[in-house]
């Protein structure tokens, strides 16, 4: 986990949730009698994930549906504490490895990478406006991965260039899945629209950082209530 | 002779306006005539001079203040608002989303909803 970058994304959550209460009290107050206190929401969304220190350059990313639920504590009509859990359908990506002894013609072997993730994060989101039906947002916080890395070899024939001698069947291979845990700092942003006076639409779009940049990306739609 | 025309323009140019400003009434004095000729119910925009902006229906106009409701999702108490705080106040004659909005609003949906289907399609096949 990249620290520095999670420490600064904690230092600004707690400065924006510090100025948001620190403001004054505004000569027309938008605030209802009894405003919401939670808010819960569940979504589906598009899961993109970086791959590069395992893809080929062609495939270095892979792509997953998703689902996932979240619940938030609104500590100011603006500020909002929150928590989410998501899991993603396996996605895939292809490499490929040379195979020794088959020069002068080179032969690669396939290898396809299926990976299941799945997440909780913690962060707080600033909702612009107030008691509006569109509200726009941004956040961040830090979440936890767990990602399922499984490996199969499909089975592969190597032509040879001598007549009269058969093809060399390579049998499938599949390896122990692995399952690998990281800590990521994400930023996200999007809006919620009310359809109800407590009941919305929201959609956002969230992006994760590892060391090697942007490490997955998140668009995610779906619904939710004030409560 | 030049000199003392000069300076009669000069006294003429900086001391009449500030005259004719001095004349002028109270801003909080204008904008209570103005709000005494709207209609109740009517929908107004106020901007106050802390830089508070409200869409809002206007329930009355009293001497000292006026009653207002803010348009908010979900309704909020009424608002008393002394005319010296109001920076200006309009009549919002906007009614329902408009069609330019209606038109994005449908392509907006359409494309979402599109976008949506296709990535399931996509995540079903996978």
């Amino acid at each position: 986990m990249n620290m520095p970058l999670a420490a600064a994304f904690m230092a600004a959550a707690v400065f924006v949730a510090g100025a948001a209460a620190a403001q004054e009290r505004p000569a027309i107050s938008l605030t209802p009698v009894e405003s919401a206190q939670w808010d819960i929401a569940g979504h589906v969304g598009w899961l993109a994930s970086e791959k590069s220190d395992i893809g080929a350059e062609w495939d270095d990313w892979y792509n997953a549906f998703s689902g996932g639920v979240s619940a938030g504590r609104y500590l100011t009509p603006h500020v909002k504490a929150e928590i989410h859990a998501a899991m993603a359908r396996e996605g895939r990506i292809y490499s490929q490895d040379p195979v020794p002894l088959t020069a002068p013609f080179p032969v690669f072997r396939s290898r396809e990478h299926y990976f299941r993730t799945a997440s909780v994060g913690a962060g707080v989101s600033y909702q612009f406006l107030e008691n509006q039906w569109f509200h726009p947002f941004v956040g961040g916080g830090l979440e936890v991965l767990r990602e399922h890395h499984r490996v199969r070899v499909p089975e592969q024939f190597l032509p040879q260039r001598a007549p009269g001698v058969p093809m060399v069947a390579l049998p499938a291979v599949s390896f122990a899945p692995e399952v690998s845990y990281a800590a990521r700092p994400f930023v996200t942003t999007g809006f919620k629209w009310y359809v109800a006076e407590r009941a919305f639409l929201r959609t956002s779009i969230q992006a994760s950082f590892s060391r090697r940049g942007t490490s997955h990306v998140v668009w995610t739609a779906g619904i939710g209530a004030d409560l | 002779m030049k000199i003392v025309t000069m300076l009669m323009l000069m006294l003429m140019t900086t001391v009449g306006p500030h005259g004719a400003f001095a004349q002028a009434p109270p801003e909080g004095d204008i904008w209570r005539a103005f709000a005494q000729k709207i209609e109740a119910g009517a929908r107004v925009k106020v901007r106050l001079h802390d830089g508070q902006r409200v869409t809002a229906t206007l329930i009355r106009a009293d001497p000292e203040e006026m009653l207002l409701q803010p348009r908010t999702r979900i309704p909020v108490p009424v608002q008393r608002i002394a005319y010296e705080q109001v920076a200006s106040l309009e009549r919002d004659e906007a009614r329902g989303i408009g069609a330019g909005k209606a038109v994005a609003l449908g392509i907006a949906s359409g494309v979402g909803a599109f976008l949506g289907t296709l990535l399931i399609v996509i995540a079903t096949i996978e």
